[in-house]
């Protein structure tokens, strides 16, 4: 009896399984069926970047020649010396002046201050080069800083070349300098201060 | 040349650089003058913020961290109490008596922050937990004290390991608001080794690049969580990758460390680094047919296991042609299968939520749409039971096959990527079962 009624249903199913098809695959065109849910989709890609690599090229930065006396209104030479243990063409140097910043807010939605006035500004001359390195050859740029106004200012280096999509050197240096009335100082970031 | 003159100025101006004045904000000063009477000493609050570097030019807020107060003495230096930053690395302290002895001016107050709290603690190598503490402020003045401080730049990497920006803290703090969950203290050791480890003592060591890498950390706080809700780690294989068969579960441990970052960040974007490379992974994009992209399917696989977690977790509906998950359930169903039954296996975990209650067609739907099929026989549409309307999807995808425009791929019973009469002979054989899935 069991085995009756299933092949009964097992028949049943059958003949609406060949009114189904009919119905969805000779009726209608079976590439019509649904297409309002399909669109073509761009499949992300995934790739490797590479991590800067900063011991094959690196950057020194150097602050001299203060005008005396010190304090507002002094100004110096900043070099930024560079150099790579292999040839390198094209590599871009940079020097940026910037405050130094704090935050609060957790990462990434921070919004962030300066602790103060940067207090120094670029005199003249440039502060970006592009140039081609022989390895273990240095090479230096100079470029003029004013303390205009009492305050705290990084000046940081920044060389990066891209050898080739999957070789990235950079390297970078900081300095930070304190602009008072009558001085100036410079920061060591590894040392731990209570900031102005 | 720099280290010369750095040598000049600070010769010049040396007290410069530790005089910053710390400014009391109320309060005249009572000790202003040498030799107070101790009878006669008011008090002193130590508040203030620390910060670490993120990078040359921009400073973070500490979070979370043990603050220490001292007072410096010819004979050394004397604790006065503790406090933690809060979410801005903010600390207070006092107010408590200056009294700095007879004969004395104000306390000398020292302060220290320590990479360490109830969620976390950051050591070297050498064992000793990083912190950072201030030049000695002397013979302070009566009053209430801000100070901004900055830790070394030469410490950052420990303190990102530890923050709530990028590291440890933040998981922490994701379960405690999240679930209220408490997890125990772990310890990174950092910098340690060349590939980063967790160990079931609730230790994590970090080689010195992993520093940089949140995903990275969070995964090993990932571990630590499963460890501290199960007792152990489900048996793992020492090499698997996050897109290959590894095994059922090395599939879940890792599957829910990769899951782990992603929910802390509500970002399907995992970022896998070693010391030369970084690559983002956005595990809402891998489904089926991804074997073109090195992706094998099933629940043996970690990334389908984390890309699953993750579709049950977010509130993005994924877009067509792979349009299963519509599933959007958040981390407590998650959370709750995770504490109160210890898995050794994504399938076990399914088991657990097909009997909790929690939604199953979609879930069903959204673990599909990583490759993963849970479905019961001609279940096409995942409702745990095969019907009419099963096999009506089944054959209205009759023909079509991997690439066409309309290719549904719950329609493809048999897994040979093209719907043929099996499948449909599969739905109508298995027609009227319901299924424990």
């Amino acid at each position: 009896m069991v085995i009756m009624t299933k092949l009964l249903i097992s028949g049943v199913i059958g003949v609406a399984i060949a009114c189904l098809i009919f119905i969805g695959v000779v009726a209608s065109p079976w590439s019509e069926l649904a297409k309002s849910f399909f669109s073509p989709r761009a499949y992300p890609d995934t790739f490797t970047v590479p991590i800067a690599d900063n011991t094959t090229l690196s950057v020194n930065l150097t602050i001299s020649n203060f005008t005396e006396p010190l304090g507002l209104d002094s100004e110096a030479d900043v070099t930024v010396k560079v150099i790579s243990r292999k040839d390198m063409p094209n590599v871009k140097v940079q020097i940026t002046l910037s405050p130094l910043y704090i935050s609060q807010g957790a990462w990434p939605n921070i919004t962030w201050t300066p602790i103060g006035p940067q207090g120094i500004d670029f005199v003249d001359g440039n502060s970006t080069w592009i140039i081609n390195l022989v390895a273990n050859v240095s090479i230096s740029f100079t470029t003029r800083i004013k303390a205009v106004e009492v305050g705290l200012g990084v000046i940081v280096a920044t060389v990066i070349e891209w050898e080739t999509s999957s070789t990235f050197y950079k390297s970078e240096d900081a300095l930070y300098i304190r602009v008072l009335q009558d001085n100036i100082v410079l920061q060591d970031p590894n040392e731990i201060i209570i900031l102005p | 040349m720099k280290s010369i003159l750095v040598s000049l100025i600070m010769f010049t101006s040396i007290f410069s650089i530790f005089e910053i004045p710390a400014i009391p904000s109320l309060g005249p000063s009572r000790n202003s003058q040498a030799g107070i009477d101790p009878a006669q000493a008011g008090t002193i609050t130590v508040t203030g913020y620390w910060f670490y570097w993120f990078n040359t030019t921009l400073l973070l807020p500490i979070t979370n961290a043990r603050v220490e107060i001292y007072d410096e003495e010819t004979t050394g230096i004397v604790y006065l109490g503790s406090t933690y930053t809060n979410y801005s690395g903010y600390f207070t302290f006092g107010p408590i008596s200056n009294n700095d002895g007879p004969g004395e001016d104000g306390l000398d107050i020292i302060v220290t922050v320590n990479a360490t709290s109830s969620a976390a603690r950051v050591i070297a190598p050498t064992g000793i937990t990083y912190s950072a503490r201030t030049p000695t402020q002397r013979d302070l003045p009566d009053g209430t004290y801000e100070w901004y401080i900055r830790t070394a730049y030469g410490q950052r990497g420990a303190w990102w390991i530890f923050s709530y920006d990028f590291g440890l803290t933040r998981g922490w703090y994701y379960l405690s608001n999240t679930v209220g969950y408490n997890t125990p203290q772990v310890t990174a050791c950092w910098p340690y080794g060349d590939w980063p480890k967790y160990w079931t003592n609730g230790t994590i060591h970090l080689p010195d690049w992993a520093c940089w890498w949140s995903d990275i950390i969070l995964h090993e706080y990932g571990h630590h969580v499963m460890n501290s809700l199960y007792g152990y780690i489900p048996a793992t294989m020492e090499n698997h990758t996050i897109q290959k068969i590894s095994n059922s579960t090395t599939a879940w441990a890792e599957g829910w460390a990769d899951f782990f970052p992603l929910a802390v960040f509500n970002n399907p974007v995992f970022t896998w680094a070693n010391a030369t490379h970084y690559i983002n992974i956005n595990l809402e994009a891998p489904t089926w047919c991804w074997s073109q992209y090195g992706w094998d399917s099933g629940d043996e696989v970690e990334g389908r296991v984390a890309g699953a977690l993750w579709d049950i977790y977010d509130s993005q509906n994924d877009s067509a042609p792979w349009y299963y998950d519509s599933f959007s359930n958040g981390f407590t169903n998650i959370w709750n299968i995770m504490h109160t039954t210890p898995c050794n296996t994504f399938h076990e975990f399914w088991q657990a939520w097909y009997t909790s209650g929690y939604p199953k067609q979609t879930a069903l739907m959204a673990i599909f749409q990583n490759a993963i099929d849970y479905r019961g026989l001609g279940d096409v549409n995942g409702d745990c039971k095969c019907t009419i309307a099963d096999l009506v999807l089944t054959i209205n995808g009759f023909g079509t096959q991997k690439g066409d425009p309309d290719w549904d791929k719950r329609r493809d019973l048999n897994n040979d990527d093209k719907v043929t009469m099996s499948d449909i002979v599969i739905a109508q054989a298995n027609f009227g079962n319901s299924y424990d899935c």
